[in-house]
């Protein structure tokens, strides 16, 4: 339950069964509990018969559910999917985090970013509106730059100005969106860099399904790194794990 | 002999006539896409409050963010030694030490030395927390306009804490105790004090001595003040006209260079 979106899975016997993602609210219980219903249906499993458990910000909200940390989760949830990943930057809606894992899989360091808005899901959806771009198009969109474009202000508020006065110069749409991933980028791999584990490193969370993003994030490391197949359910695979759907 | 300062700042322009050491005519207006086009505007208001032609003025000199945009000017300065200028002019008696001055995408604390030179100054515009920006998003999200600001401000009986420093979560912040039914005027107090800590953090970084003045265009809004004041623990000396100290300062330098000419042998 992030900042911005709330995401959940079914699972059973280690398999996924069914994932969604809703926007999330202030009054969480009623549409999360609708979202929970509509998954186990689409699973095949009958509804309430299964163990739930609750991660992120808002997890507080849903009564009944077990709960626990976004850190967890997120250990958790990268080492179900890739049983090797020793570093997983969960980049959310309203901050990035960056966890160390120790070969068990046990947590052995951690950094966030949560005081600043710039880098993180809320960033790029500020600058998608200022540009009249799908938030969900972003990645694909940069791809086409023939060379990104200079953004000289790191804050949110300020660049979002810049772009605007980007977009009246007529510079390319996709190449003021290739100067914001690259943004992006470079505060992850900072982090990144900052951090003491070696071994594979993970990108989760809803950012992390822009191509740009991570392209250019790989481009900055010089070497792959691994992206789930849904990137946004890292942490609520984490929880569901917890309430025992590895087994 | 008449001088023109033109202070073209990031989100307004602000112009200042003077003639024989005396303003005799400003303007103000919001800055527009094209940085010239609106500063020939705003100089032409000021030209006509004056009862003057652009042709009578002698010497013009542009400050702020954009001042090399413009064609107009003769010279240009920076806003802190503008700034400054201005307020020597302005508060000529007050022996003042301290200039705290929020813009509306930069915030400055300037410290003078005795004969009022500048000693040292501290900057922030890398961050949209702590400058006008962040009291004008925050307005926006509350549907008050930016003038009502401070004396709805007055009304609070307690502040609400704003908990977030970047200026996107804090709107966040804000839609959420707006939802919550908190009362308008606890959060606009609460705003101003956010912003009142962060500019207290930074004018000690240069030493906050009295007398200390506050400009820019936010030292209208008296919540901003008490914020500011409360925070310090001071009393603040707040010009007439604080959004037009720095163009002041411009005009001010402009007519000694004019001073300089007439007086050449």
């Amino acid at each position: 339950m992030g900042a911005l979106w709330t995401k959940a899975v079914v699972m059973d016997c280690g398999k996924v069964l069914a994932s969604g993602a809703i926007r999330s609210s202030m009054k969480p219980a009623g549409p999360v509990g609708e979202l929970v219903a509509a998954l186990s249906g689409k699973a095949g499993v009958i509804s309430g018969s299964a163990k739930l458990s609750a991660t992120g910000v808002g997890r507080k909200n849903m009564a009944g559910a077990a709960q626990l940390t976004d850190i967890m989760a997120f250990s958790k949830g990268a080492r179900f999917i890739h049983p090797a990943t020793r570093i997983v930057v969960d980049l959310g809606g309203q901050g990035v985090r960056l966890m160390e894992l120790d070969q068990d899989g046990m947590m052995s360091n951690f950094t966030t970013n949560d005081k600043c808005s710039t880098g993180t899901g809320c960033f790029l959806d500020i600058m998608a509106a200022a540009l009249g771009v799908d938030p969900a198009h972003m990645g694909i969109a940069s791809q086409a730059a023939k060379e990104p474009a200079v953004i000289n202000t790191s804050c949110t508020v300020f660049a979002e100005s810049e772009v605007v006065t980007l977009v009246a110069k007529k510079r390319p749409k996709e190449e003021i969106i290739a100067g914001l991933n690259g943004m992006v980028a470079k505060r992850v791999v900072a982090m990144i860099n900052s951090a003491s584990t070696k071994g594979d490193i993970m990108l989760a969370g809803g950012v992390a399904m822009n191509v740009g993003v991570v392209a250019a994030v790989e481009k900055e490391l010089k070497r792959k790194v691994i992206i789930p197949l849904e990137p946004n359910m890292v942490g609520a695979i984490g929880a569901a794990v917890s309430a025992g759907g590895a087994k | 002999m008449i001088s023109a300062g033109i202070d073209l700042g990031s989100t307004y322009v602000k112009a200042v006539v003077m003639v024989d050491g005396a303003v005799k005519g400003f303007a103000v207006s919001a800055t527009g896409p094209d940085h010239d086009v609106t500063a020939r505007a705003v100089l032409g208001e000021a030209l006509q409050m004056a009862g003057l032609k652009e042709a009578d003025i002698g010497y013009i000199v542009s400050t702020g963010y954009g001042r090399r945009v413009t064609s107009l000017a003769n010279e240009t300065i920076s806003e802190i030694g503008a700034n400054a200028e201005g307020t020597r002019f302005v508060a000529q008696k007050l022996n003042v030490r301290t200039i705290l001055d929020i813009g509306g995408q930069d915030t400055k604390a300037i410290a003078l030395d005795e004969r009022l030179n500048i000693e040292t100054f501290a900057m922030n515009d890398k961050c949209a927390a702590g400058t006008g920006r962040f009291i004008e998003a925050l307005a926006a999200v509350l549907g008050v306009g930016i003038d009502d600001m401070g004396p709805l401000s007055l009304q609070s009986r307690s502040p609400l804490k704003i908990t977030s420093t970047c200026t996107v979560f804090a709107r966040s912040e804000v839609v959420t105790l707006m939802a919550e039914g908190k009362p308008r005027e606890d959060i606009i107090a609460g705003i101003h004090e956010s912003l009142a800590k962060r500019l207290a953090t930074m004018a000690r970084k240069v030493g906050v001595k009295k007398e200390v003045f506050f400009d820019g265009g936010p030292a209208r809004n008296v919540g901003m003040r008490k914020a500011l004041e409360q925070e310090l623990g001071i009393t603040l000396v707040v010009p007439e006209r604080p959004q037009i100290v720095t163009a002041t300062g411009a005009a001010v330098l402009a007519a000694r260079k004019l001073e300089k000419t007439v007086n050449r042998p």
